[in-house]
């Protein structure tokens, strides 16, 4: 299957929904103007008539790249248990604040992506606290306090 | 205007706004220094932490980063053959085998020299044209200004490395998804089912955070997990480079003037310029065989050209409203964050912030210039951090950044999608910036679009020929965007970004 074939499906299939989804819009308007679905109706279009484009060159052959093999499954998985320690953080800082799950963050990151524990150890709390002072004391800017801590 | 407008800004510069902008400079090298970390991906993130200060101090900061960050590329192509930034990616031809001959503070010194002179220059061509630009845009019509917008998105999709096709619909879905939340004229929600997170739209600074920090560290996550043991060259004095520069002046100031007009076109940045600036200087050199080899020619036109994009890149920002690299793109951003509309307006509204732009460009050029030739040899250190520490610490300061612009948990979660969305386009060779243009722009063309629409009263066509009859300048730009639209079907090959992308990914 040709990369471009599945970008091109993807771009029609979001062109396509955006522009279903206008007609749900709220349309009491007087003028054309105002006319709040008229804008994405566009946009929709052209991003469908695009993507079509695209389609038609990867099935015409005129696009020759192939989806391949071009990162290692150790990469992607490596890459994938990094999102999923993102989301996790999030979730911990969302509930614990900054502090501690910034602290756990910043240990077990390093871990995963190769380093010894001693590094990661020695890295996690000056990280955390080098955070800490440019956010809050320098730049004066909120940090989460967590909704457990409140 | 007249020459207030070059003096006025010094009333804005205050302890505090020379200490950001210092920040900003020293932020800039190191983030240009270490491979990976880009301008683009250095400004996205940092620009929430410029959320509590004063425009003028936030403003310079980011333009420190900005401006450092496109110089300091050249340390690590210099001592380790890697390009810090993707601009620097011709400096390494010269400058790795200069330092292979133990001349490693030479290359550095030229490198810093060049970098700083094309970045002067490029201010002073940024401060002669801006305002006149700015007064012709005054009189643009609503169809112009539209015109304008949708020119500046087609050029950069028509530049970003990859097919102009794919640049084009990243750009389109921009401007899609710039129209989720209320109707800006009668208040209707769109596209926000029934979500209360949506209805004030897509958080743009999460969307940069995602695609141009997340997403970088995820790509450089799977391609090197940890550090690669590497030599790195010693560095020694950079200040004996000065006495070479009488034999460099014609190829800074020629790749200066290169360097300036590709940085104006939307979307082409100093990548492009470099690589042009070098194989013009391998055209007009007495000695063109020595490039390659460790030439300062070499050295000089590549850093020259990639410094000075950042004046031409500002150029058509600050008069126009139109980003001329990604960079600048998330600068319109920060302006928006602080409550400015980069344009034409900028100049009537924010006169003395204007000017005090055009005068901390300078200071920054001076200062990074100060900090390369004398801190080369610390910022060289820099080198050694072990990556997977460092890549930690920058996706904290992504989630951290992103939900401190609102105290917002749900725009975390848009930072990550976008995040994902980000690497996914990059392994389908889809390009990111026009995607961010285009949100970032959305809301200017959708308000002109529909103020033309309305002003038309239904007899668009008669309206059209009105306007195109008596104001040539909408019908260069038509043509521009028609152009820009139709050139994919009858281009074979685009030569430039297409060399450009593939010796930054064998880089």
């Amino acid at each position: 299957m040709r990369k471009d074939l599945v970008n091109g499906i993807v771009g029609l299939t979001v062109g396509a929904f955006a522009y279903w989804e206008t007609f749900r819009f709220d349309r009491r308007e007087a003028f054309i103007s105002e006319n709040p679905a008229l804008y994405p109706q566009l946009l929709s279009i052209v991003l469908c008539l695009l993507s079509a484009s695209l389609v038609i060159k990867a099935i015409a052959g005129k696009e020759l790249q192939h989806i391949k093999a071009n990162s290692e499954s150790s990469g992607i998985w490596r890459m994938m248990k990094v999102v999923i320690s993102l989301v996790g953080y999030s979730v911990g800082i969302y509930l614990f604040g900054f502090i501690l799950p910034s602290l756990l963050f910043m240990y077990i990151m390093p871990l995963q992506l190769g380093t010894s524990k001693r590094t990661a150890l020695l890295v996690s709390a000056p990280l955390t606290i080098a955070l800490y002072v440019t956010f809050f004391l320098l730049f004066k800017v909120p940090i989460p306090h967590g909704v457990v801590f409140g | 205007m007249g020459f207030d407008l070059y003096l006025v800004g010094f009333r804005l510069f205050d302890g505090t706004v020379i200490l950001f902008m210092v920040l900003g400079v020293l932020l800039g090298i190191i983030i240009g220094a270490l491979p990976g970390l880009t301008a683009t991906m250095g400004v996205s993130i940092l620009v929430p932490l410029t959320y509590n200060l004063s425009p003028t101090a936030a403003l310079m900061m980011l333009l420190g980063i900005y401006c450092a960050a496109n110089y300091a590329g050249s340390i690590s192509a210099t001592l380790v053959n890697i390009p810090g930034t993707p601009s620097a990616v011709m400096t390494t031809l010269d400058a790795y085998p200069m330092a292979q001959k133990g001349q490693a503070g030479r290359a550095i010194g030229l490198a810093t020299l060049s970098s700083a002179l094309g970045g002067l220059f490029s201010v002073f061509t940024l401060v002669l044209f801006s305002p006149m630009i700015a007064s012709i845009a005054l009189k643009f019509t609503s169809l112009e200004m539209f015109l304008v917008a949708l020119w500046g998105i087609s050029i950069m999709a028509y530049v970003s490395p990859g097919s102009t096709l794919k640049g084009l619909i990243s750009g389109i879905f921009g401007l899609l998804i710039a129209t989720v939340g209320f109707d800006p004229l009668t208040a209707a929600p769109r596209f926000t089912f029934g979500s209360v997170y949506l209805s004030a739209g897509v958080q743009f600074i999460a969307v940069m955070i995602g695609l141009f920090g997340v997403s970088e560290i995820l790509l450089n996550i799977e391609k090197n997990p940890a550090t690669a043991k590497q030599e790195i060259f010693r560095v020694e004095n950079s200040f004996e480079s000065l006495k070479e520069m009488k034999g460099l002046w014609g190829t800074i100031l020629r790749s200066s003037v290169v360097g300036v007009i590709i940085g104006a076109i939307p979307g082409a940045g100093g990548t492009i310029a470099s690589i042009v600036a070098y194989a013009q200087q391998k055209r007009f050199s007495r000695h063109p065989e020595e490039l390659g080899k460790g030439s300062p020619e070499g050295i000089a036109a590549a850093e020259s050209a990639n410094n000075a994009c950042t004046g031409g890149a500002m150029t058509t920002l600050l008069s126009l409203g139109i980003p001329g690299d990604a960079v600048t793109a998330i600068l319109i951003g920060a302006f928006v964050l602080h409550g400015l509309q980069p344009g034409p307006f900028l100049f009537e509204k924010h006169f003395d912030l204007v000017s005090a732009i055009f005068i901390g460009m300078v200071f920054i050029n001076i200062l990074f210039f100060l900090f390369g030739m004398f801190g080369a040899k610390y910022f060289a250190r820099l080198l050694f951090i072990p990556r997977p520490a460092l890549n930690t610490g920058i996706l904290s300061l992504c989630v951290i950044g992103t939900y401190a612009v609102q105290s917002s948990m749900f725009d975390v979660g848009v930072m990550l999608f976008f995040g994902v969305l980000g690497y996914l386009m990059n392994k389908q060779e889809i390009p990111r910036a026009p995607l961010v243009l285009g949100l970032i722009l959305g809301p200017l063309m959708e308000e002109n679009f529909r103020r033309w629409i309305g002003l038309a009263h239904g007899k668009y066509l008669a309206v059209l020929w009105d306007t195109y009859t008596k104001n040539p300048v909408s019908v260069l730009l038509t043509i521009l965007v028609i152009l820009t639209f139709l050139l994919p079907a009858f281009q074979k090959q685009k030569r430039v970004t297409e060399d450009a992308s593939k010796y930054t990914k064998e880089k």
